[in-house]
């Protein structure tokens, strides 16, 4: 048996409750990630997709061990992160690391580059000065920044190179899995492609692997070898990422990839243009969740019996769809 | 598609910081007919947003000014107008869609009252309730489901893409000839951003409309424009039709940007990636503002402006600014 996977998440649900009613006596429970499993292999790319409101940010605070879960379990290199021992969550800390939406929000303004990017190994590893200022020079050259730019404040620097410095600090202690949650979206056009092809050397290089959340399809079609497609805290399908672009089989995931409009003026675009908008995750709808908005309903059984995910063709692709189950 | 609806001509516009005049829109000039969706691309800071509040002329205040060129909504130049005048153009002869509607609608009325706002600019002194079947008409008319009873909710109660809907059936009260729509989609989700680009469609097929559509994303403006302009620096580099300039970009930047892009069509091991960062705003800037990050300068790009080429590609309409057309290849 070779190594466990990176990452391992079996049945991971999340509920909140919120108060409802007259001073807020009665609860209202929102399954805001429902039953879901999937696994990552070293070096490879997961990409979470869905509109806002299916779980994505939800799932991904649970993987950082930021939320605990309702139930369900996440493992990482085989061991359950929420009983993990104080030494072992302190390496969890250093192996698992996150690169966030919004460069301006994520870096401190009172502190300096250097003490950023140095920061998760002054916390967790006693390393001399000379040691550290090594490291720290090593991981701004392989985000593409100077050295000599430790000595600057983040406000000196542009979006992207905030995004380079955040980067930086993610990978100086060379995590296992880095979390990428909407990495590029908040900078100019220009400036993602530079990005996202430095995520792309960084994990040739070092050997990390990526759960990316991104709600630009190209993007994801750029960095992830599969694609996990959420919809109300369900995973609808999931698949390597060609067949998932190339021949998608959950209704919601080919809408989904069908609203990516892609740059080209010759054969016009046929998109899905889906009805309505995402029902609230408080009330969702009965049977399959997207039966109100599919385009493929087959009966009844679409609003009485929740489909189960299944494989398809290859164990690899998964999705949960009464389409096709009679056969 | 009719005669220009919408013509800008030499626009030049600057902010007057401490640092100086410094232009945010420089020597701008494109026309949009009826009927016709004229896509404005390009990064923040290349002028585009700029060339929309100068339009409307809600330019910030008190640095921002139009220096010279003119505006003209049909023959009437909206440069110099007083602001009992161009208060008269906002809403009815223009309309306009900002990208966040969680924050242009006002929170503390209802959409009905909102809607109602923009209807009474057109028919003063119309009491309110008489015009309360023409909000639902609208509502109906931008999809809003269940309108009748969606005129009393407040935008809280509903969902980004809900209000967007909104915000485009007050755009649209009062029959505008343009609508100015600045990244309407940029905040929804991108099966939300499908529906409201159809709408804006059947609005436009409906009432011949011309809109002029302000984004980043060349996925939209490949599927949505007949026209585009890219700018950069505040400047336009390039401007065609969008089958001429997708076909044949003449400009290196918008080459670069086409090229940028991931595919959604297939995959791509690597990105092509335009070096170094988009120009800081400054007062003084010397030959073309892609040439430092531009693969084909020479000297020149350096020192001089390029000027205007016309028919590229064969087509009049096609235009690029480079000192390199003839040269590369």
């Amino acid at each position: 048996m070779s190594h466990p996977p990176i990452l391992k998440v079996s049945n991971l649900t999340k509920h909140f409750s919120i108060p409802h009613g007259l001073l807020g006596r009665g609860e209202h429970t929102v399954r805001a990630v429902d039953d879901v499993s999937f696994a990552l292999e070293h070096g490879q790319t997961l990409a979470l997709v869905g509109e806002s409101g299916c779980g994505k940010t939800t799932l991904v605070r649970m993987l950082l061990r930021l939320l605990d879960p309702t139930s369900g379990n996440v493992e990482v290199e085989g061991k359950d992160i929420n009983t993990m021992s104080k030494s072992e969550l302190r390496h969890f800390r250093t192996n698992v690391q996150a690169v966030f939406q919004d460069p301006w929000a994520s870096l401190s303004p009172r502190m300096r580059v250097f003490d950023i990017v140095a920061e998760t190994l002054v916390v967790n590893d006693n390393l001399s000065k000379g040691e550290l200022t090594r490291r720290v020079d090593e991981a701004l050259i392989a985000v593409g920044l100077r050295p000599e730019q430790a000595n600057y404040y983040p406000h000196e620097f542009s979006g992207g190179q905030r995004q380079r410095i955040a980067i930086a600090s993610a990978i100086i202690a060379r995590p296992k899995l880095i979390i990428l949650d909407e990495p590029v979206s908040a900078l100019d056009v220009s400036i993602r492609s530079q990005i996202m092809n430095l995520f792309k050397d960084l994990q040739q290089d070092v050997g990390c692997s990526y759960v990316v959340v991104a709600h630009d399809l190209g993007t994801t079609r750029f960095m992830a070898d599969r694609i996990a497609v959420m919809y109300l805290g369900k995973l609808v399908e999931i698949g390597p990422t060609d067949q998932m672009f190339d021949d998608p089989r959950h209704p919601y995931t080919q809408a989904l990839l069908s609203a990516a409009l892609p740059l080209r003026v010759d054969n016009p675009h046929e998109a899905i243009v889906l009805r309505g908008d995402v029902p609230s995750p408080v009330n969702p709808p009965s049977g399959c969740p997207f039966h109100p908005r599919c385009q493929s309903v087959i009966g009844d059984i679409c609003k009485t019996t929740e489909p189960k995910l299944r494989e398809l063709e290859s164990p690899e692709h998964r999705m949960s769809c009464h389409l096709g189950s009679e056969l | 598609m009719g005669a220009s609806v919408l013509q800008v001509k030499n626009l030049r516009t600057v902010l007057d910081l401490s640092s100086g005049s410094v232009p945010v829109v420089d020597d701008v000039s494109f026309d949009v007919g009826a009927g016709e969706t004229l896509g404005i691309v390009g990064e923040s800071g290349s002028g585009k947003s700029m060339t929309a509040l100068s339009i409307m002329q809600v330019l910030p205040q008190p640095i921002g000014r139009i220096e010279s060129g003119e505006i003209l909504l049909e023959q009437t130049n909206l440069v110099g107008m007083s602001d009992e005048e161009i208060a008269k153009v906002r809403g009815r002869e223009i309309g306009m869609i900002l990208q966040d509607p969680h924050t242009s609608l006002n929170p503390v009325f209802t959409v009905g009252n909102q809607v109602i706002e923009a209807l009474q600019i057109n028919n003063p002194g119309t009491p309110r309730r008489s015009l309360m079947t023409r909000v639902v008409d609208l509502l109906k008319k931008v999809n809003v489901a269940d309108a009748a009873r969606r005129v009393h909710a407040y935008p809280h109660q509903m969902s980004g893409g809900m209000k967007q809907r909104v915000v485009g059936a007050i755009a649209i009260a009062g029959a505008p000839k343009v609508i100015i729509a600045d990244e309407p989609t940029t905040a929804l989700d991108v099966t939300i951003q499908l529906q409201y680009l159809q709408l804006l469609r059947e609005i436009q097929d409906e009432t011949g409309t011309a809109i002029l559509f302000i984004t980043h994303d060349l996925g939209i403006v490949a599927n949505l424009c007949h026209k585009l302009v890219v700018m950069y620096g505040g400047k336009i580099v390039e401007s065609g039709t969008v089958s001429d300039v997708f076909r044949a970009p003449s400009h290196p930047y918008t080459e670069a940007l086409l090229n940028s892009v991931p595919s959604v069509d297939q995959k791509v091991d690597r990105l092509y990636a335009i070096e170094g960062q988009p120009p800081a705003l400054s007062a003084d800037r010397k030959g073309c503002s892609f040439a430092p990050r531009c693969p084909y300068a020479q000297e020149i790009c350096k020192r001089d402006v390029p000027q205007q080429e016309a028919g590229l590609s064969g087509a009049d309409n096609h235009f690029a600014s480079c000192w390199n057309m003839g040269r590369k290849t």
